[in-house]
């Protein structure tokens, strides 16, 4: 373990210095590091992996107390210019009290968050001007359900100062970027779930804000729509709008986003790109196994003493998290014996199925 | 566009979708104001339905049924009073009016019982209305009849009084003569009585005195004579030297004259002090003899005067019996005349008119504008509509806003919380407003007259509005649910329709509650609203009214506004719109 503190020294300044987990583990490899100390090391550093864009919005020690306990604790975040950002959490993790405050919508208990316009800095909870660049789409559509989907973006684009001719033009240039010109003239009651959601993220980019953000915005889209919500957020973020996109699934963002932010308990776990967060968390297998008795409490020590590093009953599975496959493999066979499985499987988890756990 | 704007533009787009409240808002006053403009209009029938029982057919019974029917009111005949009780417990009729048997206008026979349901108690008073105008003609001519006896009977009493008096008047005079004349007796009498030292005077005493004269008188005479003689001694020589003088003949005669005139008349002073000296030296023996006489005469009279002072004692007591007698005959009779006096002076009730004394004041209720009841009651009416239109329109929309699926875009606008605010009492404004204008323009319409003066009641109206708009919007703004707040402004209006002398009439209330009342922002509406709608008094003229009224508003607003911008959105509101959803 003597090694250990260089290693860690070195893992730090590496990620501090902007190098992705991926780079450093290919480095210390070369320089003839063990690769279980490699590993071991690289699992325990947490990624901050900072943008790379100039930043348009910075969050700062954000905190925000609920009458159950504290929902969002010390939160530190920095989003660049055009940069797509995803952050995921599981339910409860704080996500959407994080977009709202983000979004200025919640003042935070503790900390600030502020936008980076024309080299100002203005405080998004403190100063109301911060919300004229700001695009929000929460988790449920906010529209008028008794106006159409055209007044609904008139409205707002009048709300955000657009003259009364760009009004008109701007809402029909959007509902036709998302195909919903043929449902200008329908109250947004009329529209399905998945057009109201698409009509909202319309309308939080009627006044195209510098920061566009989307509260779980693949909820109620169908296939076809999902890949046009992508296509057009590339879009947008090519525009040099940053978008912050807020999701329980990593599977729906892991391939639009630059930089995904992995929020549990309140707090941000880890920041980074989403090829080094499938790296970091997916370098152990995961073995299902499940026997006629369902007794593993054998297997599971034996399994621990060698090669596992997380081992959890799920229903009638016993789930083996290792990164030697081969080896646990091998001491279930012998632990088990004759006792008959009856199924057994490996596989190479998903962020998703990592971050669940 | 200007985002107040915006946001009212879109107020307005989404209440006319939302039909229901728009109708309600819209339709409501129209419909209050036809029922009630048509209910209180005098000129509709009233339509009320009256069953009678009248045992015995009197006139007065047939007058009372037929001014009934001349009010409009359906009579119907009954025989059994349980018919007509049970006619009214139906609904047939409104009331059941029992009629004594013969009615008639006697203390024992002059009973109409008005059977009526408890819920229809104010029909009593039309009723009751219509009963006393026969009733009251009769009633006038017995109090006439009544009072004419009493004001004949009054001057027939004056009459005797005005006699009596005079008898009166010189029995007094006769008494105070008597009294007059027995105290000068009793004076004489206690003079008479008055104790004389009569055993003081002597006969010694007189004799003594009379000598002690006659010596002094002696005395001086003897003195008196030489001096006299003297005197005319030297008036001889004073004569001897005048005619020895060097003065004039003329002078000397004169002189001398005088000299002999003094003479003569000393000379005779001379010649009476002799004849009287001679008169005392030989009058000795007659005084002597003349105080023998005197003196038995002194003794006769001290005896008489001891007789008389005896009997004047007696005399003095029974005059002052007499006199007492006297006074208290003469107490009874100032007593007397007093009464009579009395009776004497009610000519100062000066009535010829016997109606006067029997209906000395004749109310008349007159309305003074318009048509009766309709001219009274809308002003109030016009009040409640506005009253309870602002004050339930103000939730319905700051809940239609607040509950919009917008409400976190909107929040998240540049449209700040005030502007929000501001918006959403402006709507209701424009509501009110509209229910004004269709009040006051309906009014003007169908009951042409009732309104005198359209504009200023409609602004009156608007800014009465406006209050409880505002007023509505401050509570919702504290109120977290559409539904409470609702309960809350109608709780206020009902409170405030309570404190506005419409149910309990303000001096039926205690003190404090009385001066609450005063300032019920209702009352003092309706009181502007009464001016200018019934009275048609210049807006101006209610000046202070709605100075007061406007301040109020102002005060209401900041604070709904402030309210509104205080609440902002929580992270309440956040978790209630994804739970929503």
């Amino acid at each position: 373990m003597a090694e250990s503190q260089p290693v860690r020294s070195f893992v730090a300044g590496a990620l501090a210095r902007g190098m992705s987990k991926q780079d450093v583990r290919q480095l210390l490899l070369q320089a003839g590091w063990p690769k279980d100390v490699v590993e071991d090391y690289l699992g325990k550093v947490t990624l901050q992996e900072p943008s790379v864009r100039a930043s348009v919005l910075q969050c700062r020690g954000v905190t925000k107390r609920g009458r159950k306990g504290t929902i969002l604790a010390d939160v530190e975040l920095e989003v660049g210019k055009g940069e797509l950002f995803g952050i995921v959490g599981a339910g409860g993790s704080g996500k959407s009290t994080l977009m709202h405050i983000l979004a200025g919508a919640l003042a935070p208990d503790a900390g600030d968050v502020k936008l980076l316009i024309e080299g100002a800095s203005v405080s998004v909870s403190r100063d109301a001007s911060a919300r004229r660049h700001i695009g929000f789409s929460p988790q449920q559509p906010s529209l008028y359900d008794d106006l159409t989907a055209f007044e609904n973006l008139v409205h707002f684009g009048a709300l955000y100062g657009l003259s009364e001719k760009n009004q008109k033009s701007t809402a029909l240039s959007l509902l036709k970027t998302v195909g919903l010109v043929g449902q200008q003239d329908m109250l947004v009651r009329d529209l399905s779930a998945g057009q109201r959601k698409v009509l909202d993220i319309t309308c939080a980019l009627v006044h195209e804000p510098a920061v566009l953000m989307l509260d779980d915005p693949a909820t109620e889209l169908d296939p076809a729509q999902q890949r046009q919500l992508w296509a057009m957020l590339g879009a947008v973020a090519r525009k040099g709008t940053a978008v912050i996109i807020a999701s329980n699934f990593l599977a729906d963002i892991e391939e639009a986003c630059d930089r995904i932010g992995i929020l549990r308990n309140g707090r941000i776990a880890e920041i980074g790109r989403p090829d080094d967060l499938r790296v970091v968390y997916s370098h152990d297998f995961e073995i299902r196994v499940r026997t006629e008795s369902e007794d593993y409490a054998q297997l599971a020590q034996q399994l621990t003493a060698t090669a596992a590093k997380k081992i959890r009953k799920e229903g009638h599975h016993l789930i083996v998290h290792s990164p030697d496959p081969a080896e646990c493999l091998r001491v279930m066979l012998a632990v088990l014996g004759k006792a008959k499985i009856v199924s057994i499987e490996v596989k190479r988890p998903t962020i998703q199925e990592v971050f669940e756990s | 566009m200007n985002p107040l704007l915006v946001l009212v533009r879109a107020h307005y787009m989404r209440l006319w979708r939302s039909k229901a409240p728009l109708a309600i808002a819209l339709m409501g006053p129209l419909l209050i104001v036809l029922l009630a403009g048509l209910s209180f209009d005098t000129a509709a029938p009233l339509g009320l339905r009256v069953g009678v029982v009248v045992p015995a057919v009197s006139d007065l019974s047939n007058q009372v049924i037929s001014a009934l029917r001349d009010n409009r009111m359906t009579v119907q005949d009954f025989i059994a009073e349980a018919a007509c009780s049970q006619s009214v417990q139906t609904g047939e009729n409104h009331a059941c009016l029992l009629f004594s048997s013969p009615f008639g206008l006697s203390e024992s026979n002059n009973t109409v019982t008005i059977l009526i349901d408890g819920s229809n108690l104010a029909l009593a008073g039309i009723i009751t209305e219509g009963l006393q105008q026969p009733l009251e003609g009769q009633s006038i001519a017995i109090s006439t009849n009544i009072t004419r006896e009493m004001l004949s009977a009054l001057a027939h009493a004056r009459q005797q009084a005005a006699e009596g008096k005079a008898v009166i008047v010189k029995l007094t005079t006769t008494q105070d003569s008597a009294l007059r004349i027995l105290a000068a007796s009793k004076q004489s009498a206690q003079a008479l009585a008055a104790p004389v030292a009569v055993t003081d005077i002597s006969v010694d005493a007189v004799r003594a005195a009379t000598l002690t004269l006659r010596d002094t008188t002696g005395t001086t005479l003897k003195q008196s004579i030489p001096l006299l003689r003297n005197t005319l001694f030297v008036i001889s020589n004073a004569s001897a030297q005048v005619n020895a003088s060097n003065a004039t003949s003329a002078e000397r005669d004169a002189i001398n004259a005088r000299l002999a005139n003094v003479s003569s008349q000393v000379n005779a002073a001379l010649n009476s002090a002799i004849a009287l000296n001679t008169t005392l030296n030989s009058s000795d023996v007659d005084i002597n003899a003349s105080l023998i006489i005197i003196g038995d005469q002194l003794a006769q009279a001290k005896t008489q005067l001891a007789a008389t002072a005896t009997k004047s004692g007696s005399i003095i007591q029974e005059f002052g019996t007499l006199e007492a007698q006297l006074n208290e005959a003469l107490v009874s009779i100032t007593s007397l005349q007093r009464v009579l006096d009395t009776i004497e002076s009610s000519t100062s009730v000066r009535v010829t008119d016997p109606s006067r004394i029997s209906q000395p004041i004749r109310p008349v209720v007159q309305p003074l504008a318009g048509r009766s009841r309709l001219a009274t009651i809308y002003p109030v009416l016009l009040v409640i509509v506005v009253t309870f239109g602002g004050l339930l329109i103000a939730p319905s929309i700051v809940h239609m806003e607040r509950h919009a699926g917008a409400q976190l875009r909107l929040s998240l606008s540049p449209a700040s919380s005030d502007i929000v605010a501001i918006a959403t009492l402006l709507t209701g404004l424009g509501i009110v407003a509209a229910q004004a204008f269709i009040v006051v323009a309906l009014s003007a319409l169908l009951f042409p007259g009732t309104i005198a003066a359209p504009i200023s009641t409609f602004v009156v109206l608007v800014l009465v509005g406006a209050l409880f708009v505002t007023l509505g919007a401050a509570l919702s703004h504290v109120i977290n649910t559409e539904e409470s707040a609702l309960l809350a402004t109608l709780m206020v209006g009902v409170l405030l329709l309570a404190l506005s002398g419409i149910i309990i009439p303000t001096p039926w209330m205690p003190s404090l509650v009385g001066a609450l009342a005063a300032y019920n922002p209702l009352l003092l509406a309706a009181g502007i609203i009464r001016q200018t709608a019934v009275f048609g008094t210049s807006f101006y003229a209610a000046a202070g009214f709605v100075t007061l009224l406007i301040a109020t508003l102002v005060v209401l607003a900041v604070g709904a506004i402030a309210l509104a911008v205080r609440r902002g959105v929580t992270l309440d509101d956040i978790m209630q719109w994804q739970k929503r959803k």
